[in-house]
């Protein structure tokens, strides 16, 4: 599908959410924000929990009551915030995470809406399975900030009593006597869904992508291949085969792997049509799914060539990759823009399973890693990813946790940085563009 | 490390290119001398699989010139097979087999009474999965039926869903193996990916059955049941239906009649997808479109991408009864000079021109479509680019008729590129290798800083979506490149033809809305009243 930027204008949507606490929602909330933002569309999540947090501070002096009868006032503050970012900042796609399991309540927020011109989108998110409402508050009671000094038993008693409380005056969607809203009602995450008047194209965008994603815990494993020859050589492209350094990487990855993942962990291995990535897979004793949607960025005329050699037959085209490198295009060949493209359908089936190790190329990988941390697009064609490192990646309901584990095996560096033709990373930070992007990640050593 | 591990080959290897689970088991890869010079290890797969055979000879470089291969208008070619070298127009790229995104294989099963638009969703869901470069094919139970028995030899009875005549349910049982057998050559043996079933399916042990017998072939299968719930569309519905080929020949009351037969004949026995006992509701996978897509319920339909792109489609698509209409803009003046990034006036020649393009619009929507003048601006919405000659073309109909013209970013044209002033031979000096390349594969060549069709048929996807939910007419005034790809979707063009289209400045291009298939005309831009 196509990166959706223009003649959004005329439609401003507001997603309110609704659903029991532990029900997935501010999950929910981040997850369709940041798929919107890789789509280059402007979203923001108002959390009412967040403003609370702001005032009273993370451990909780309220009581419960207190903090029941409370939430209503967060309710206001979150949309007029939300209407003055709409208004000011252009935003396309605003998210009200928070229970708004009151009728009344809703429909206060969809009278304010529709003065504004925005669309609003209910988004429920309702369980019957006890087992997935036990799993969804274990999940909330380790990772929301909330209970994060607090036992955990302790926490789950606060969670459950919060759970009875807002039932009392908590009103579901029905599809008779809510018929005229636009609203998407997800029973058991995706055993059962109800879409009901969806009138814009972004309104249906929104929903496709909700129709993809769990939320189910799960981890995805980066790697770029192994050294290969033409990374010894400074060439870029082709479909060259592993160096000896590459190979050691390749069957140092079997061990490495089952020790990080876990002896009995189910895994699946993603890798491209490229022999580079076949051949860095080749010792894992997992099932492998070769795509063609994962081959490296096509350079074109220009694969199989250093950068210096690009440098001095193609001056020009040197020049203008270095100005815009997300938009530039290698003459017969593919731009970043392209490749986040051909991306989307491995990124809606990454939502859709569970552990996957995605061994790819450089840029591919920058492209996928950027979904998962929102990384704007000026800064994404130019962060850094070694060879020979896994990248561990655990999205959570309120961030996305990293680590990079080394291989310990000798590689050259094929970054290259803006201005220059030589490969390798600068060590002076200021001149450098580049975006480490494990900043402030944990590093493993194995 | 202890000891070298050795390759596993008891793990499974699912190729892009595998229909489903060609299970093999890796092999170990011996690691030559490297250092040769140049590009030694270059790519062998290309994005595209082009057919070395065609070379074209025509010039359609994005500028609306003439081509020497002058395409004449095309039949929808949605109801024909689908060629293993076509590549189609919004495909990302193209893998041997010709299946794509590991989605496996589906049969999609239409379900509903007669007159519930399942011919309708049938075959727009076949264009679009087609446009997506997805191996689809629609099997209609009515086109196998008509195959075996003559339409006047119909009795409504043979709608029913559970026949007392033992010779109808006999012949049905026939029809129907026909028809399975015919989806399974085409899943199993012809590289096909999504197959379409459209039936009335109405019994719910039968639709087990068919999943059952299904999945032991590896093949998904998922439920689509159309509901009208709405007295208003139904009547509409049925008002379609009669233009079945069943009913050639026939007068309007007197199909009808028999039509109204059939469809008591099938309520009678038909059963609603039980969306409350288990033993339909845990087993089937299944979506219920109720109203034509106004609500949808999915159950137990996580299938994967494939099939969540179909409900994003279906989230989409309205039942279309008008037409789409292309249209070029009016004269500006010095064609010669018409830069990309220029952005001139229509002349006075062009305003006069846009006049006599709507009256002869108008004319045939009042002629010919039965649509008040008074009532034109409800039936019939215009679409312009940003660029001012089109906009001015379309400002006519809102001066005349009040009528909605609508601007769309999205409708800019094809970029030229660094090609925009050069004539044929010039491209052929300086640019010798996308020249050849493109002499290949006009459709997907780039030359330096331009787009390809390709490129333009992406972008312009959301368009498309907004076009499938549209019920009124739409002119669309654009630019020949746009009007080209636009087009190509409306009759399933291969890529390889859209290139060529033809929209001169002196027609209007019809493309009219059929269940079925779509049909397309020219219409002469003349003053002549009649």
């Amino acid at each position: 599908m196509p990166n959706y930027t223009n003649n959004i204008q005329d439609s401003k949507i507001c997603v309110i959410l609704i659903g029991l606490p532990a029900r997935g929602k501010t999950l929910i909330a981040q997850k369709v924000v940041r798929y919107l933002s890789w789509l280059s569309i402007k979203a923001k999540s108002f959390s009412y929990d967040d403003y609370r947090r702001v005032v009273y501070g993370k451990s909780n002096e309220l009581t419960l009551k207190d903090r029941y009868e409370e939430c209503y006032r967060w309710v206001e503050t979150a949309v007029a915030d939300m209407i003055e970012w709409f208004e000011e900042e252009k935003g396309i796609v605003g998210v009200l995470d928070g229970s708004n399991h009151s009728e009344s309540q809703r429909d206060k927020i969809e009278e304010i809406c529709r003065k504004h011109d925005i669309k609003p989108l209910f988004l429920e998110s309702w369980f019957d399975k006890p087992e997935l409402i036990t799993n969804n508050i274990l999940d909330v009671n380790s990772n929301s900030p909330d209970y994060s000094a607090i036992d955990p038993e302790e926490a789950r008693k606060d969670i459950e009593d919060r759970i009875e409380l807002y039932k009392k005056d908590y009103t579901t969607l029905d599809t008779s006597t809510d018929a005229d809203k636009t609203f998407v009602k997800m029973i058991n995450i995706h055993q059962s869904i109800i879409i009901n008047k969806i009138d814009t194209y972004l309104q249906s965008r929104i929903v496709y992508y909700l129709m993809n994603f769990h939320i189910k815990p799960r981890t995805i494993w980066l790697s770029r291949h192994g050294e290969s020859m033409y990374n010894l050589e400074g060439k870029i492209g082709g479909d060259a085969d592993l160096s000896q350094r590459g190979l050691k990487y390749a069957q140092k990855l079997p061990e490495m792997i089952q020790k990080l993942v876990g002896p009995d962990e189910q895994l699946t291995v993603w890798i491209s049509t490229l022999k580079r990535t076949y051949q860095t897979s080749q010792y894992l004793p997992y099932k492998k799914l070769q795509w063609k949607a994962l081959d490296e960025l096509d350079a074109g005329i220009c694969d199989g060539m250093t950068y210096e050699e690009i440098e001095r037959q193609y001056p020009e085209d040197f020049k203008a990759r270095d100005e815009n490198k997300y938009l530039y295009r290698y003459r017969g060949g593919e731009s970043y823009k392209d490749v986040v493209t051909r991306l989307e359908p491995v990124i809606m089936e990454l939502e859709r399973q569970e552990n996957i190790l995605i061994i790819t190329h450089q840029a591919v990988l920058r492209c996928i890693y950027a979904y998962f941390m929102n990384v704007p697009q000026e800064e994404s064609p130019w962060m850094s990813i070694p060879l020979h490192t896994v990248i561990k990646l655990e999205p959570m309901a309120y961030d996305t946790i990293v680590s990079r584990i080394k291989a310990d095996i000798p590689a050259v560096s094929t970054y290259k940085e803006k201005g220059t033709s030589q490969l390798g990373e600068s060590t002076d930070s200021s001149s450098s563009k580049t975006r480490n992007i494990i900043t402030s990640a944990k590093v493993h050593s194995l | 490390m202890s000891k070298e591990p050795t390759p596993n080959t008891a793990v499974t290897m699912v190729k892009d290119n595998d229909p489903i689970n060609n299970n093999y088991g890796s092999q170990e890869v011996a690691i030559e001398a490297p250092h040769l010079p140049g590009n030694y290890s270059a790519r062998t797969s290309n994005k595209w699989m082009i057919n070395d055979s065609t070379t074209v000879s025509s010039d359609s470089l994005g500028r609306g010139e003439t081509g020497e291969k002058v395409s004449s208008l095309q039949k929808d070619e949605i109801h024909s097979k689908v060629s293993p070298f076509k590549v189609s127009p919004g495909q990302l790229y193209s893998t041997d087999s010709g299946s794509l995104f590991h989605a496996g294989k589906l049969l999609i099963c239409l379900t509903g009474l007669p007159g519930r638009g399942k011919t309708h969703m049938s075959v727009s869901l076949t264009r679009y999965l087609r446009w997506l470069g997805v191996s689809a094919q629609v099997f209609h139970f009515d086109d196998f039926r008509r195959q075996a028995l003559k339409s006047n030899e119909i009795s409504p009875s043979f709608f029913s869903q559970k026949p007392s005549d033992l010779e109808i349910s006999k012949i049905k049982e026939t029809v129907v193996e026909t028809c399975l057998n015919n989806i399974e050559d085409f899943l199993l043996k012809n590289n096909g990916q999504v197959a379409i079933y459209d039936a009335i399916n109405g019994i719910a042990k039968n639709r087990i059955e068919l999943q059952e017998r299904f999945n032991k072939l590896s093949v998904k299968v998922v439920f689509i049941e159309s509901l009208i719930e709405n007295d208003n569309l139904l009547a509409n519905s049925l008002k379609d239906a009669i233009k079945s080929p069943d009913y050639e020949g026939y007068d309007s009351d007197e199909a009808r009649k028999d039509f109204d037969k059939r469809v008591e004949s099938a309520s009678d026995s038909y059963e609603v997808i039980n969306e409350v006992d288990p033993t339909e509701s845990m087993v089937l996978s299944y979506i219920k479109s109720i109203n034509f897509g106004e609500r949808l319920v999915l159950n137990r339909s996580q299938y994967g991408y494939l099939l969540n792109r179909m409900t994003f489609f279906l989230l989409n698509t309205r039942i279309k009864k008008g037409s789409i209409f292309f249209a070029r803009c009016g004269d500006t003046g010095n064609h010669k000079n018409l830069l990309f990034k220029s952005d001139p006036s229509l002349t006075e020649k062009g305003k006069a021109h846009s006049k006599v393009m709507m009256n002869t619009l108008v004319k045939l929507l009042m002629n010919n479509r039965n649509i008040k003048e008074s009532e034109i601006n409800k039936k019939l919405m215009v679409w312009t680019s940003t660029r001012t000659r089109t906009i001015e073309t379309g400002s006519v109909f809102q001066e005349t008729y009040d009528i909605q013209v609508t601007q769309r970013s999205e409708m800019n044209q094809l970029n030229p590129g660094n090609i925009e002033t050069l004539t044929r031979e010039e491209i052929k000096y300086k640019f010798p290798i996308e020249y050849d390349l493109f002499k290949k594969d006009p459709y997907h060549v780039r030359f330096p800083r331009a787009e390809s069709y390709h490129d333009l048929a992406v972008r312009l996807e959301p368009l498309i979506l907004e076009m499938e939910r549209n019920t009124k007419n739409i002119l669309i005034i654009g630019h020949e490149s746009v009007l080209r790809v636009l087009y190509g979707y409306l009759l399933n063009c291969s890529s390889n033809d859209i290139p060529y289209l033809k929209f001169p400045p002196e027609e209007i291009v019809e493309v009219q809305y059929n269940a079925y298939a779509n049909t397309s005309s020219r219409i002469k831009i003349t003053e002549k009243r009649t």
